[in-house]
Formats: structure tokens, sequence, C-alpha cells
């Protein structure tokens, strides 16, 4: 798993993603990127109709509780649902989580 | 210090499929008017401007000024969408207190098509556009799902709970001619609604319209005949847990603190509320905010005290049956609580209103909204 990029306030460890120019925690704008691979489901939902999109294919999104801090939004790849431990990797700049890790 | 009053307010008619000749700056246009002519003033006693709308571009507020032949000493953009009524009413109190305007015209309005609504969910700030829109997540209602997930987990509730608000506003809206859903919703029409995003159905998410609302804020002695509303108190508080919780609240809240201990007051107090719902959940969370829940129990409240009107919110219907206007929705309820503080809210009045509440909410920035603001305003 290739995982998600999140980035870790040098200050005094808050984890952010998507990426923030000062720490919420402490103030400091000094980071380092890392990568996060394993985080936990907490809701999930299937997107079945949208303002302006005719036809479109259901979605299965997430919130995803990182076991590394921050807690993302997340697409789905496989029947993963919530409470379960499952693996994160970035796809466009989006994270999505897969119970299997891919092989 | 004597505070400045609203002394008129306008609303557009809200239309789910607006012509081609209606854009944002005419549905401005006509809601200015009719705040205007509503304060008994003429355009020549404005001289301040506030302005908020997702869909202006390229315009601005000194665009809107100019098309109005406004000359104005005193102007503002706002940009915090569902929170942007009271956060202009904030400003433009405080401007007017310290002598840079006596009369300001505030006015909100968006009119989109469909394709421009999708396409602007899509960008609605870099980190949805970079990290949320990739996934086709399709708009808020998504994220407002989950959040509701949340919420019916903490306190218990069930989908007929979130019904029962939902058709109580309804309940309202039928005495509203503005509202955009006025026939009764009943339990079964709300279950056998189409699934938008689990387990929010067609009803819980606002009907997307164009329209325009705009209010007139001025200093005191100006249209004193008109039945000027006082503004008692407003509080904000933006970005206050950085979207690291759970985007719900449970009192205890700075910002509600705040605001009683300035209006003087207390939820008891309040006789009509207009509570910012883009989703049924969010009005709980923030009526809890505001103290209204004191035993913590959301289901209990929906039924005793909204479904039975013993706490009258959202009497226009809300956005959930009235529509909702983009920008335009942080003025509504704020135009619904002057009318009802007036006595002018005939088919749906509150008898004896004195203390109304008004609450914004908005901008999600990343997995929640991240606005919020309150006022309290008294009648004449």
């Amino acid at each position: 798993v290739n995982g998600l990029r999140i980035w870790r306030c040098l200050g005094c460890g808050t984890a952010a993603f998507p990426r923030r120019a000062w720490c919420p925690a402490c103030g400091s704008r000094d980071w380092a990127p890392e990568v996060a691979r394993r985080g936990r489901i907490a809701e999930t939902t299937v997107v079945r109709r949208a303002v302006g999109v005719d036809d479109l294919d259901p979605v299965r999104l997430a919130t995803v509780a990182l076991d590394d801090g921050p807690t993302v939004i997340a697409g789905v790849a496989d029947g993963a649902e919530p409470g379960d431990a499952v693996f994160v990797e970035e796809r466009d700049g989006a994270p999505v989580a897969m119970r299997e890790a891919p092989s | 210090m004597r505070r400045p009053r609203i002394v008129g307010v306008g609303e557009t008619r809200y239309t789910r499929h607006p012509g081609p000749e209606t854009t944002t700056l005419s549905a401005m246009a006509e809601a200015c008017a009719l705040a205007l002519d509503d304060a008994g003033l003429s355009p020549r006693a404005v001289d301040g401007l506030g302005v908020a709308s997702f869909s202006l571009a390229p315009d601005h507020s000194i665009d809107v000024a100019w098309r109005l032949g406004l000359r104005v000493r005193w102007i503002m953009d706002d940009h915090i969408g569902g929170a942007s009524g009271i956060n202009l009413l904030d400003h433009s109190t405080r401007a007017i207190e310290a002598g840079d305007a006596s009369v300001v015209l505030l006015v909100a309005a968006d009119v989109r098509t469909p394709d421009q609504f999708a396409a602007r969910t899509a960008n609605f700030n870099s980190a949805i556009r970079d990290h949320v829109a990739p996934l086709r997540y399709g708009g808020p209602n998504a994220l407002f799902a989950m959040l509701t997930q949340r919420h019916a987990r903490k306190h218990g509730l069930a989908r007929e709970d979130y019904a029962a608000l939902v058709i109580a506003q309804r309940e309202w809206a039928a005495g509203n001619p503005g509202a955009v859903y006025r026939s009764p919703l009943t339990l079964v029409d709300y279950l056998g609604a189409p699934i938008v995003a689990d387990p929010l159905c067609r009803y819980d998410c606002v009907p997307v319209v164009a329209g325009a609302n705009a209010v007139v804020v001025a200093t005191p002695g100006i249209a004193a005949d008109r039945k000027p509303v006082g503004i008692r108190a407003i509080a904000a508080a933006h970005n206050e847990d950085q979207q690291a919780d759970d985007g719900l609240r449970d009192g205890r809240d700075a910002m509600a603190t705040l605001l009683w201990n300035e209006a003087g007051l207390g939820p008891d107090d309040v006789d009509v509320a207009s509570v910012y719902d883009d989703y049924p959940a969010m009005v709980l969370v923030q009526l809890a905010d505001m103290g209204f829940i004191p035993d913590g129990d959301p289901k209990r409240f929906v039924h005793e005290r909204l479904a039975t009107r013993r706490t009258p919110v959202n009497t226009s219907g809300g956005l959930l049956s009235a529509g909702q206007a983009g920008m335009a929705a942080g003025m509504h309820g704020m135009v619904e609580v002057v009318r009802q503080l007036r006595g002018a809210a005939p088919g749906r009045q509150v008898e004896g209103a004195r203390i109304g509440l008004v609450s914004g909410y908005g901008m999600v920035v990343y997995r929640y909204g991240a606005c919020r603001n309150v006022a309290v305003l008294e009648a004449p």
C-alpha cells in the first residue's frame, strides 16, 4: 500500500490532512511529511443523487480515523464497513480506504 | 449607546426554475427594492452596502452599488455562506454605531443553474477541490449524512425523529406563501422518499432555489414609524474545532454564554427562532448549543417542543421547505424573525412574539461547517 501523505507538526506532533500552513495546536510553521497507511472506518454513506448530475453511479464514501492522527473523508474501494480496520492510500489526491491490502 | 435597528426586510419569490432574465444582480435589485419600500426609504437614503453571494462573479459589492446607483461611505463583501447574514448584520451594526454609515442595505442572493451548482460544489474551496471532489462526492449531502449518523448514534435518534422535525417545518410552510414546498408531508411520504446519501432522504436536503433576501439596518430615529426591530446581541465562533472533532457540539458553548450575557436573556425568553437548517441534525445541534435542550435529549425535544410548536422554530418552513437560495439562505431566517417580531407573518404568526433568535451556520471547509453565529432580536 502506497499510503496517504499527511503532515506532522515538528513543534508538537499534531498530524494534519489536508496540509495546513500553521499548526492549529501550537502555531508552529514547521511540518514534515509522513505516510499514513492504516485507519479505522467511523461512518460510511452511499451517495445516490446529486444536483446537476444525471445518472450518478452510486459513490461510497467513509469517514476514516487514521491511526496516525487526522480524520479524513475517503472513498471506499471494497466492502469495508464502519468499525473495520482499513488500509488507506491516495488516488488523485483523495484518500481511499480498503479492507484488503492490494496485492 | 443606542443600537441600530432593522427597519426593513425583503425576499424575492424563491423559484426552482428561474427564467433566463433572472440573474443574481436582478434578484438582488428586486430584494433591495422590497426592503427599502418596507422601510419607507429611498435609495438616496442609503449610505452603506453589504453583499453576499456565491454567483455574483465577476461582480462584487461595488458593482452592485453602481448598478443600483447607490453612493455609499461603507461597503462590504461577505463570503461565509449560511453565516453571512448575521455576519453582515454584526459588521453593519458596528459601522453605524461608529458613525461610518446611517442606513445600510444588506443583500444576499444566488441564481444558479444545476450545472453551475454542481461545478461550485466540486470547487467549493481548495481542500475540497483537491482532496474530496476527486471521489465524486456530489456535494455536502454526503458529509452531513455521516454527521447525521454520528448525531443519531450519540443521542439515540431514528429516521422517524428527524422526520418529525421536517414534518413540523412543512406544517409551518403551509402558512408561508413564499415557501416552495407547502403541501403536507406525512411520515409515510418521508420514509418512502428516495435516499440521497444514507440516511438522508430527499426531504432532509434543502431544495436548491434562486432568490434573494435584503435587510435595511438604520440608526435610531430613521424609519421610526416602520416597527423597527432591535438587535439585542450577536455572537460568533468560527473554526473553533479545526475540523478535528465530530461536528456535533454539546452545550457548555462559549458563544452561547457570550450571547446570553450580552442579551441579558436566556433560551426560555425566546418566542420564535430561525435556526439554520441545511440539514435536520444541524437544527438540533445548534439548539443544543444555545441551551434549548437542557436535558440533552434532542429526540424528546423534537416531539415535545418542535412538533407541538411549544418552541416555534423555522416558522417560514425553514430552508428545508422554503428553499435554499445559496447565500440568501444566510439572511432568510433573519427576514422571517423580523416579520414575526413585527406581527407581520400572517398565516404563521406567533402571537405576541417579543424575542427572536436567528442562527447562522455554514462553509464546509473540509468535513463540516466551520462558521457559526447567532443573533437575538427584539420586537419594536
